[in-house]
């Protein structure tokens, strides 16, 4: 019993979440729009041949099931064609996610840099100035809108004073991605983790040892963490601020004070007890920002899946928004997995 | 005692008076029940942060009805097709001086005042957002409710359905949802002249743009879509709270409707949740609209959306214009930082441990 | 008052008031409080929910936090090594060391003074690291044999027991047993058996003495249930409105209560021996202690009232043989 078969059970959900991704996608593919094959092909003009062509090839004039079908097996499979390139979307979504990744963890680290500190004193002093501005602070990064936020600090950081960089994301060379495939064709398991991280260009570049790429990358990418940081800073220290006060007012606490443990293990019980539920809010706030990087990628003007996404929404190519949506959901539902899991792992109560 | 809430009080009596006199007895009735939202006004207006939300909401509401009226330019007028010798100059930055005849706040790229087209947006961002709170709300409420009170299959279908839409994205499945919509809606108002007058009239825009307003319906077509299922969620936990408490078992017991089961015993105790709820998300339904029209998926130029607005200045930004991304950003912040101020006050307002300790400041003056 | 103890007495408390300085005014929960306890006895604090006791009892061992501040008062305390501290004037620091250690403290509901995430090892272990300088692996030995002192089969296998997949009577056992893991003086237990069955109810009252025998502790019992009393306690302390109203050794309570508060708490139980015709209950409410005026706070409920009740403190009137009552009634004039 346990944290073993509670991932079981979990992992049973999953399936279904899965085919209900699909199903959505479906839905946006090919049952909501009146005229899919324009929506399709977008408001170009086509020879009508061509037009038959396409017809046949997507089925769109066939039952739904095999349009389903067919769905199904080109997202999964990975071969769904991009018209503007005419390669399979896949190829572009392999080299940009990683990069959504990248952006995803500075944005992370910003916002537990800056929430969770800031939770921690407002606790500490209730009631304080600290405390007031806090709250403020939690407000005003929920009502400013958040690319207004990216112009500003772009305006600050960039034009008046040049500490950023706008253009391109380093990437290691290509001489370390060929060490990186060999090591997930020749070490088994361990191997294909190490390459998964590896894509990453962070993680990746001081695997080879090349750590230029890490300086650049730094560089580049924390104005926009700084940003998402920013935006949700304010919202995690609330969390942290009123999970911990209630933690450190509960009954447990006041019998740990009363058997005489020291200040110290009773903030550990308080910080332990508290952390659950701010993990799983931190986990949700990852998703999050994966989402948010549609509008972080399009001003910061990074290439990652969000600005492939903008681009395929401006130039209507439907191919690029359907992969997109569904890659995006199938991460959002890995990643309240995995938050479910780590609750599990911290709050023995839940694995039943 | 401070003068908002004294208003408020008054209007509270006033209401009172109202319905004394259609029913006597009323009162004495709802004394208890007057003295509690008395409490509740009391509490709210204590809150610095309460009031200045309330007047910020005040504000932009009277921009958001008034505000096409008040605007002095159209906003589907360019000023460059008129004078095509400005070309080079726009958009022009604000110039407080002499600046042959141009707009004090700046303009944007087609020679139109920013200011009063940012006093235009403020109507088609609010009416957005009440329009997608509201219908989202009562959809989440509608499922929520016969969810949590049927149980049994209802509920189940139901919840695995809500649940699915849950474990995605919203802002994706809004992108994807607006975009195929559009098509759909771009036909539908086409055939329909009466609709497309009314969708119009709603948001201060031009009839005859359809293809515009289709955009426009899209994105909240898509929000609604994806805003419901956190409300049904709600619902359905207050009402399974509610059930566990036995009110309902003993209402049942003493043979009231079903009707009268959820309009008197269930709804009022899920009133103050969803008030919060509510208030949050005329907040977070304002920014995310502008999102999505930021994203393109909303009305084109020449609509006064602020999200394009600032999407459009993007093209110049930053040094030839900051000033409509300041101005435009700064309406998108006033309508919902007053929201969102509101929000935090009313939270403070039903949690019942903040309000007992302003509750006790308060016994001796309220209980009148 | 005095600085020094007899031999046999462990804890002596006077003159303790507290107060708690709230938005609505200031509390007085406490007022001129006193109490002994002996070796090897069982002290019981009675009391309606709200007169103070917990407050009492929590100002003893100064886990008082702002808003509250004591006032006044002394509490000699003799500790294992023979030395008499007044635990008020203490810092937190040596306040620290003796709570857990030489006086300890349960609470009432078992369930949420566990903590969900710690094992019922962990917290008995934790306690005895806090105070003892023994090993991780010696202190967990100890854990295994303290649950099984407090009667929990398997003590081996519920040692790593997390609270919920305990039951409420184990609970309330592993939190017995945190409390006694260092061998108290003093065990302060706060209506321990107020959210259990009732079967549990009455083996937890007997584990309770069985400790007290076998640890040579002195138990202060804080209750609202004269059952209990009745049953376990050696001497007993009346309070209300946040003042001592009477005390005495336990028969005496029972058979010649002093204090009017005392009589109708004692007739509101019924005697399952006699033929009750009607349920007495004491008429008004729990007494307003926010800003309390001179007085006794029994006067406005009291069927005795005289005018000067509700006008001076009463004074405290010795009966002889450790009887004392504070009443105007007894008032010699």
């Amino acid at each position: 019993m346990g944290l073993g078969s509670y991932l079981l059970r979990r992992l049973l959900t999953f399936l279904p979440s899965v085919i209900g991704a699909l199903l959505i996608t479906y839905l946006i593919a090919y049952v909501i729009p009146t005229d899919p094959v324009r929506a399709w092909v977008g408001e170009k003009l086509m020879d009508p041949s061509t037009l038959d062509k396409l017809k046949k090839e997507y089925k769109f004039d066939a039952p739904w099931y095999e349009q389903f079908a067919f769905l199904v097996e080109k997202l999964l499979s990975g071969t769904l064609i991009d018209p503007v390139r005419g390669t399979p979307v896949v190829q572009q979504v392999a080299q940009r996610f990683p990069i959504t990744v990248e952006l995803a963890i500075f944005g992370m680290l910003f916002t537990v840099a800056i929430g969770i500190p800031l939770g921690i004193v407002a606790a500490a002093k209730k009631d304080s100035v600290i405390d007031f501005f806090v709250r403020i602070f939690a407000l005003f990064g929920s009502s400013i809108p958040a690319f207004v936020l990216y112009y500003f600090l772009i305006l600050a950081f960039y034009v008046y004073v040049r500490a950023s960089l706008l253009a391109g994301v380093p990437f290691y060379s290509l001489s370390c991605a060929a060490r990186l495939d060999s090591i997930r064709d020749t070490v088994p398991v361990l191997g294909y983790v190490v390459w998964a991280v590896g894509q990453v260009p962070i993680f990746g570049a001081p695997m080879c040892g090349e750590f230029s790429v890490v300086s650049d990358t730094v560089v580049r990418m924390w104005l926009p963490g700084l940003a998402l940081g920013l935006l949700s800073g304010g919202f995690i220290a609330r969390i942290v601020r009123n999970s911990l006060l209630d933690a450190l007012t509960s009954e447990s606490i006041l019998f740990a004070k009363a058997r005489g443990l020291t200040n110290q293990r009773i903030w550990r019980h308080a910080l332990k007890n508290a952390f659950a539920p701010i993990v799983t809010i931190l986990g949700l706030d990852f998703a999050g920002l994966l989402t948010g990087a549609i509008i972080a990628e399009t001003v910061f003007n990074i290439p990652g899946m969000g600005l492939y996404m903008y681009q395929g929404i401006t130039r209507l190519n439907f191919p690029i928004i359907i992969a997109g949506t569904f890659l995006f959901s199938i991460i959002y539902i890995v990643m309240n997995l995995i938050v479910d899991l780590i609750y599990a792992l911290i709050d023995p109560r839940v694995r039943y | 005692m401070n003068p908002v809430y004294r208003f408020g009080s008054w209007l509270i009596d006033k209401y009172a008076g109202l319905r004394e006199k259609i029913s006597p007895g009323w009162l004495e009735k709802n004394r208890s029940k007057l003295v509690e939202t008395k409490l509740s006004v009391y509490v709210f207006t204590a809150s610095r942060i309460g009031l200045t939300g309330l007047a910020l909401v005040v504000i932009t509401l009277f921009l958001a009805i008034f505000g096409p009226f008040i605007a002095w330019e159209p906003y589907d007028v360019y000023p460059i097709l008129n004078k095509p010798e400005l070309a080079g100059k726009l958009p022009h930055p604000p110039c407080f001086g002499d600046c042959e005849g141009l707009p004090m706040f700046g303009t944007d790229q087609y020679g139109r005042d920013v200011l009063s087209l940012v006093v235009r947006g403020f109507r088609i961002a609010l009416v957005m957002s009440i329009i997608i709170v509201v219908t989202s709300s009562l959809i989440g409420i509608v499922i929520g409710l016969v969810s949590g009170y049927f149980g049994g299959l209802v509920d189940e279908i139901l919840m695995r359905f809500t649940d699915m839409m849950l474990a995605f994205p919203g802002l994706i499945l809004a992108i994807a949802f607006s975009l195929t919509l559009r098509l759909s809606l771009r036909d539908f108002l086409m055939a329909n002249p009466t609709a497309t007058s009314i969708v119009a009239s709603l948001f201060a825009l031009n009839p005859k743009d359809a293809p515009n307003l289709a955009n426009l319906l899209s994105v909240f077509l898509a929000l609604i879509l994806v805003w419901w299922p956190p409300y049904a969620r709600v619902v359905r936990g207050s009402v399974l709270s509610v059930k566990e408490q036995g009110f309902i078992e003993a209402a049942k017991a003493l043979g009231l409707s079903t009707w009268k089961i959820l309009t008197r015993h269930i709804f009022p105790n899920i009133m103050s949740p969803l008030l919060v709820m509510v208030t949050f998300d005329f907040a977070t339904a304002t920014l995310s609209s502008a999102a999505l029209s930021f994203l393109g998926l909303g009305p084109q130029p020449p609509v006064p959306d602020l999200g394009l607005i600032i999407s459009q200045a993007g093209q110049y930004f930053p040094e030839r214009s900051w000033w409509i991304v300041i101005e435009a950003g700064t309406a998108l912040l006033l309508i919902s930082l007053g929201w969102n101020l509101v929000g935090d006050a009313l939270r403070d307002v039903f949690d019942p441990k903040t309000r007992r300790s302003i509750e006790l400041k308060a016994k001796i003056e309220v209980r009148k | 008052m005095s600085s020094t103890l007899p031999k046999n007495q462990v804890l002596a408390v006077r003159d303790l008031s507290v107060r708690f300085y709230t938005y609505a005014g200031v509390v007085h929960a406490v007022s001129q409080a006193y109490l002994d306890v002996f070796e090897g006895e069982t002290v019981a604090l009675v009391g309606e929910t709200g007169c103070g006791k917990s407050v009492f009892t929590k100002a003893i061992t100064g886990l008082i936090d702002p808003p509250g501040r004591i006032e006044t008062g002394q509490a000699l305390f003799r500790k294992r090594d023979g030395t008499i501290v007044d635990l008020i004037k203490l810092s937190p620091e040596e306040i620290r060391e003796i709570r857990g250690n030489e006086i300890a403290y349960i609470f009432q509901d078992p369930s949420s003074s566990l903590d969900p995430l710690y094992t019922a090892g962990d917290h008995i272990a934790e306690t005895i690291l806090e105070h003892r300088p023994i090993t991780k692996d010696e202190a967990y030995q100890e854990a295994v044999q303290l649950l099984r002192d407090v009667l929990i089969p398997n003590p081996e296998v519920r040692v790593k027991n997390y609270p919920h997949e305990l039951s409420g009577g184990m609970r309330q056992r592993v939190v017995i047993a945190t409390a006694i893991s260092n061998k108290p003086r003093l065990l302060i237990a706060d209506e321990p058996t107020t959210n259990l069955d009732v079967t549990v109810q009455a083996q937890i009252l007997d584990l309770l003495r069985g400790l007290k025998e076998k640890y040579k502790m002195s138990l202060l019992l804080i209750t609202h249930n004269l059952g209990v009393v009745a049953e376990t306690a050696d001497r007993v302390y009346v309070m209300y409105g946040g003042r001592i109203a009477e005390t005495a050794d336990v028969n005496t309570i029972f058979e010649a209560p002093m204090h009017p508060y005392t009589q109708l708490l004692l007739r509101a139980v019924p005697n399952p021996l006699k033929r009750i015709e009607r349920l007495e209950s004491i008429p008004g409410t729990v007494p307003n202690l926010i800003d309390m005026k001179p007085g006794c706070p029994f006067a406005p409920r009291c069927p005795f009232a005289m005018e000067i009740c509700r006008r001076e403190d009463p004074p405290r009137i010795d009966l002889g043989n450790g009887h004392v009552v504070h009443c105007w009634l007894h008032a010699k004039r």
